[in-house]
């Protein structure tokens, strides 16, 4: 046995080291790291030459180097030589996940990483892949691509390190649907009705978006009737051979529940329908029945009755089950009590705030001619707290709240007057302010960063506000991890100190910034007018409006700035992964104008030339008395300055109502946006016309009737300043734009004229409403001997844009070099459609337009008189569509007059003018 | 001769000395190794990694095998090593988060002597394998095992199911009654033990879908 165990002794470490490799044991003659990410890498290696080799010190170099998460996959490589073993370690670098994309692309409706989360800027690993791999493959199956083989490529950029993935898919046909059965709650709705609400039909391509709309359409058939908890399994038969799919939906009602609501008489409470019960009784939403639900469904609905007047209002409820029907009967019964009405409410007590200000806050209301007004015990409590807090945060720290209520037992309706009392107390101010845990900023800057001052009243709006400076401050700093507290202390009396506790954290700095998942887009249109530049801080607010810029742009479908996932210090790296849009847009649309009639437009445009975001559009519009065709080209980046330059030729043919032009006009235009709300637009044009069938008369103008080609050749500039929230529906702000333009034979015109525009509008929001008020002047000044300008460069006025109680141009047969007009417009919303159908989608709400238009056109700027101006009342309705308002107008002119028409004839203006369009009328 | 027999011994004593022989033979080998051979070869290399935090390696595995073997756990195949290895991490991590999974020095030795030779105790890779095994099950047991009841009706279906099937398989007539002594307990230990397993797998498995698993052929 000693033999044996002296044996075992031997090959003790050797068992220890069972199967392992034979160079452990030996002595390293060299260590080495191929291709180290950093040059302090090698440090890391627990064996050094000289060291025996043991599997123990191999394996915690592979885990010192791996914890520098510099490495995806590590190696170590044994060779003999003559004075031991030379160990080399090998490595693979992290490499991170760009992007993922579907090959064939248009698989799927949207691009694929809009349906799922691909881990940008991630370290790459196969995992996720898998992930992803999964999730389109249900995609696939959704979209009715059954059976899909998908093939992963990746592709490495050395560069950047990133791997973007390929997912490579091999499809049959969409499946289509086969046979569609539907079983059960026969009994409720006929198959036909079933089938009807399902939405598929026999030979349909398969989709699971609109197969779960119909399940879903069915489930609410069921639940409109009562039956709660409707469940329909829906099984999806795919027969591969026919590359079809066969639907078989199972229904199976649920519990029949009944409510209704009665007096302690017996009678049904009108006050609430069908309907209100069910968004007031919490069971039908929930889909079951229980106590708790039933018990919510009478909170519910005595605050529905006091909100209606019932201000004593009580509620029991009693649950019969019918078991054998799977039925349940729900009874509230009420105790209306009196119907009272607050007829007032009244802010005693109060001076710092203003009674609007406090019924902002307030959710009772005091009735009105056609409503109770709104009044519960609930919501009084509710808004006395929402008092008291909106004093507390302007520093009454001692306020208080309460309320009385009057009755009125003189007046029939039992009317209540409602009195909330308000103790305001004295206002505190702030005595001190101080920082503390700061030291990357001197506290004298960051005191200038709060707004707020010692000595000055408290409020806790400023020293949130405050507060977000101060954030604001380390952001740019590259504090990104800071967190700041404003800390609130009494000092004696009326007196607080605030303290911003701050927690700086690390100040970061942006490395490298690596563009990914441009496939068109070239790099430097994203480098060109970025914000974030390496070794800047890393700002997080910079990234945010970084992320906004290029959203901006338009060339994206897709934006987002990612932090690279490695161990950098105080370094983050960047990753801008964006996806292209696409940029060849066809759009085409039918229209109506006044005077010229229907008319169609198509317009082709590419908006990403070359990949340099430059454009090239070609626009063909049709109509009864207009052709046109123009094309332009847009440069982002004239010669290489932050300038954007246009290129534009148009060749028209059109009728107006008092002449008829064929014009080709080609202009050059450079736009240099100062702001992003104030642009410099300087215009150079030269433009061929041929005047024909002027049709004015003389003796209503004095234009003489010049017709045939005329060349014009102008330079000119625009201010354009635009302040509106929304372009196509503005509720407030300001548009402004001044023109000024110079044709002369200097340039190569046949005519010599000066032409000012100016233009300004204003829109003041009063609460939902708005009131728009416009001028428009625009004077022509022929010059160097000429007295007159052609025709197609006179002003017109009258029409829905204009003055609405004329027709298009109508207003001065021949126009004039004078136009002035004033436009004041109250614009008042009447209808929001909130519901999810295809209705409210197209129109979301219609509001109403009481306008007044008034104004004229003189022939020459010494004709002016505000006596001639016209005058026009009227009212409109505005559906609000995703193409702006649809406008129906109806304008009353005021003064009616004779006028000469262009044929000779004197006609009486009508009195009143429709117009149906598309767009505000300024 | 240094190891002078007696004959009537001859037939035993031979064995020691041959196996301390070949054990000399193959230790020899193994120390000068290096010595014969030729051309780089992979020492050792990650396997898999997890989380982007753990790696495991190729030796983690040729290390778990040999303590496999010691313990007399059976064999399995590199592949079902590291899924296991790839659990046991997974598992770590939830571990960490438990309060109270101590592993005394008396409970390694406890169960070394009860799975492992005196021997292959002393070899600090096992009695390290062993802790990790108790505080592996320590972790189950609290985690999962302390939850699981077992019903009568369970055991009930199992001795239907399972258990009179298999009994009759084996020619048992009559079969035992689920009342006889200690058919219930048996009976309640393998439903449990199947409970358990299936909790653990089914932990297991979630684990890993949220994680990052990458394994490198």
């Amino acid at each position: 046995m000693k033999v044996v165990g002296m044996c075992f002794l031997m090959l003790l470490p050797t068992l220890a080291l069972a199967q392992q490799h034979p160079y452990y044991g030996s002595v390293a003659a060299s260590v080495r790291l191929t291709d180290p990410v950093d040059g302090s890498d090698s440090l890391r290696i627990t064996v050094h030459a000289g060291d025996v080799i043991t599997p123990e010190n191999v394996r915690a170099s592979i885990d010192a180097l791996y914890a520098t998460r510099h490495y995806q996959y590590i190696e170590v490589e044994a060779a003999a030589e003559e004075s031991g073993t030379a160990l080399t370690f090998r490595t693979r670098p992290f490499y991170f996940f760009g992007g993922v994309h579907l090959e064939p692309a248009n698989l799927l409706d949207r691009s694929l990483m809009s349906f799922i989360r691909v881990p940008h800027g991630a370290k790459f690993s196969t995992a996720p892949v898998d992930r992803i791999e999964e999730e389109t493959r249900r995609l696939l199956e959704n979209q009715g691509y059954f059976n899909a083989t998908l093939r992963p490529d990746f592709m490495f950029d050395q560069k950047n390190r990133l791997v973007n993935v390929a997912l490579n898919a091999d499809v049959f046909p969409r499946a289509r649907i086969s046979g569609i059965s539907i079983e059960g709650g026969e009994q409720t709705f006929s198959v036909v009705e079933l089938e009807k609400a399902l939405g598929i039909d026999v030979g349909d391509n398969f989709s699971e978006d609109k197969l779960e709309s119909g399940v879903a359409r069915i489930q609410q058939k069921f639940t409109r009737l009562g039956f709660l908890n409707t469940q329909i399994d829906v099984q999806r038969r795919y027969n591969a051979a026919t590359n079809s799919v066969e639907i078989l939906a199972r229904i199976s009602p649920g519990q029949f529940a009944y409510v209704n609501v009665r007096t302690t008489g017996g009678e049904t409470v009108t006050e609430v329908s069908r309907e209100d019960l069910r968004t007031l009784i919490p069971i039908f939403e929930e889909g079951v029945v229980d106590s708790d639900l039933i018990e919510e469904g009478k909170t519910r609905l005595i605050r529905f009755l006091r909100q209606r007047g019932y201000f004593d209002v009580t509620a029991t409820w009693e649950r019969i089950d019918a078991i054998q029907n799977n039925a349940v009967q729900i009874t509230y019964t009420v105790e209306k009590g009196e119907l009272r009405r607050l007829s007032e409410i009244q802010f005693a007590g109060a001076t710092f705030f203003t009674p609007e200000q406090l019924r902002q806050i307030t959710r009772i209301r005091a009735s009105g001619a056609l409503n109770p007004g709104i009044f519960s015990r609930d919501l009084l409590e509710t808004d006395l707290e929402s008092i008291k807090a909106l004093y507390r945060n302007a520093g009454f720290f001692d306020v208080s709240a309460t309320s009385r209520q009057e009755e009125d037992a003189q007046e029939q309706s039992k009317s209540i007057t409602l009195t909330i009392e308000i103790h305001e107390g004295q206002r505190y101010s702030i005595a001190r302010l101080s920082f503390s845990g700061v030291s990357a900023i001197p506290e004298s800057e960051l005191r200038q960063k709060v707004t707020v001052l010692e000595g000055q009243p408290y409020s806790a709006t400023d020293i949130d506000a405050a507060t977000k400076n101060l954030m604001s401050a380390y952001h740019a700093l590259g504090y990104s991890d800071v967190r700041i507290f404003p800390i609130r202390e009494p000092d004696g009396a009326m007196n607080v100190n605030i303290t911003f506790q701050v927690t700086e954290g690390m100040p970061y700095r942006i490395g490298d910034i690596t563009i990914a998942g441009n496939r068109l887009t070239a790099e430097k249109i994203i480098r060109r007018d970025s914000i974030l530049r390496a070794g800047m801080p890393y700002d997080d607010e910079a990234i945010l409006a970084e992320q906004h810029r290029l959203y901006a742009t338009g060339l994206f479908n897709r934006v987002q700035i990612v932090t690279m996932d490695q161990d950098l210090g105080q370094t983050r790296n960047l990753m801008i992964f964006v996806e292209d849009a696409n940029p060849v847009l066809i759009s085409y649309g039918l229209g109506y104008k006044e005077f010229e009639g229907p008319r169609g437009t198509f317009e082709i445009s590419h908006n990403n030339l070359w990949g340099l975001d430059r454009t090239l559009s070609f626009r063909l519009r049709l109509g009864q008395r207009e052709r046109s065709f123009q094309s332009s080209y847009r440069e982002p980046h004239l010669f290489n300055h932050n300038i954007e330059g246009f290129a534009t030729l148009l060749i028209e043919k059109a009728e107006r109502r008092f002449f008829n032009a064929n014009t080709v006009d080609f202009s050059l235009q450079t736009v240099r946006r100062l702001t992003p709300q104030f642009n410099l637009i300087l215009t150079a044009s030269y433009q061929t016309v041929n005047l024909k069938d002027i049709l004015v008369n003389p003796v209503a103008s004095q234009f003489p009737n010049i017709g045939g080609v005329i060349q014009i050749a102008r330079i000119g500039s625009t201010i354009l300043r635009d302040w509106r929230d929304d372009a196509l529906d503005p509720h407030r702000g300001s548009f402004q734009t001044a023109t000024f333009q110079v044709a002369s034979t200097k340039l190569g015109s046949e005519v010599n004229f000066t032409s000012l525009f100016d233009q300004w509008t204003m829109y003041f929001p009063q609460g939902a409403r708005v009131l728009a008020l416009s001028t428009r002047v625009g004077w022509k000044h022929p010059f160097g001997g000429d007295t007159e300008v052609p025709i197609s460069e006179r002003y017109f006025a009258g029409g829905s844009t204009t003055l609405r109680g004329f027709g298009l141009d109508e207003l001065r047969a021949g126009g004039g070099h004078l136009l002035t007009i004033g436009n004041v417009e109250y614009r008042v919303p009447l209808l929001t459609f909130k519901s999810r159908g295809l209705g409210a989608v197209i129109v979301r709400g219609i509001s109403g337009a009481l306008f007044y238009d008034t104004g004229n056109v003189f022939e020459k700027a010494s004709d002016f008189t505000l006596a001639d101006f016209t005058n026009t009342v009227g009212a409109g309705l505005r559906a609000q569509t995703p193409l702006g308002p649809v406008r129906l107008d109806v304008g009353v002119n005021l003064r009616p007059e004779d006028r000469l028409r262009n044929d000779g004839a004197i006609e009486r203006d009508k009195r009143v003018r429709f117009f149906l369009t598309l767009g505000n009328a300024f | 001769m240094r190891f002078d027999i007696a004959p009537d011994r001859a037939v035993t004593s031979v064995r020691p000395i041959t196996v301390g022989a070949v054990g000399i033979i193959v230790a020899s080998l193994i120390w000068t190794a290096p010595l014969f051979a030729q051309g780089p070869e992979v020492l050792d290399r990650v396997l898999a990694a997890i989380n982007h935090q753990h790696v495991i390696t190729s030796s983690d595995v040729r290390r778990e095998r040999s303590v496999m073997a010691a313990l007399g756990e059976g064999q399995k195949d590199d592949p079902a090593i590291l899924d296991d290895l790839i659990g046991w991490r997974l598992l770590e991590d939830q571990m960490a988060q438990f309060p109270g999974l101590t592993v005394t020095d008396e409970e390694v030795a406890t169960a070394l002597e009860r799975v492992a030779g005196p021997l292959a105790a002393a070899i600090p890779d096992i009695r390290a394998a062993v802790r990790d095994r108790i505080r592996r099950a320590k972790y189950i047991d609290r985690r999962f095992g302390q939850f699981i009841r077992v019903t009568d009706e369970e055991k009930k279906q199992y001795y239907r199911d399972v258990f009179v099937p298999e009994a009759k398989k084996k020619g048992l007539d009559p079969v035992p009654g689920l009342d006889e002594p200690g058919i219930s307990e048996a009976i309640e230990s393998n439903v449990f033990q199947e409970r358990l397993h299936n909790e653990v797998i089914g932990a297991l498995d979630a684990l890993r879908q949220m994680s990052d698993v990458e394994i490198f052929p």
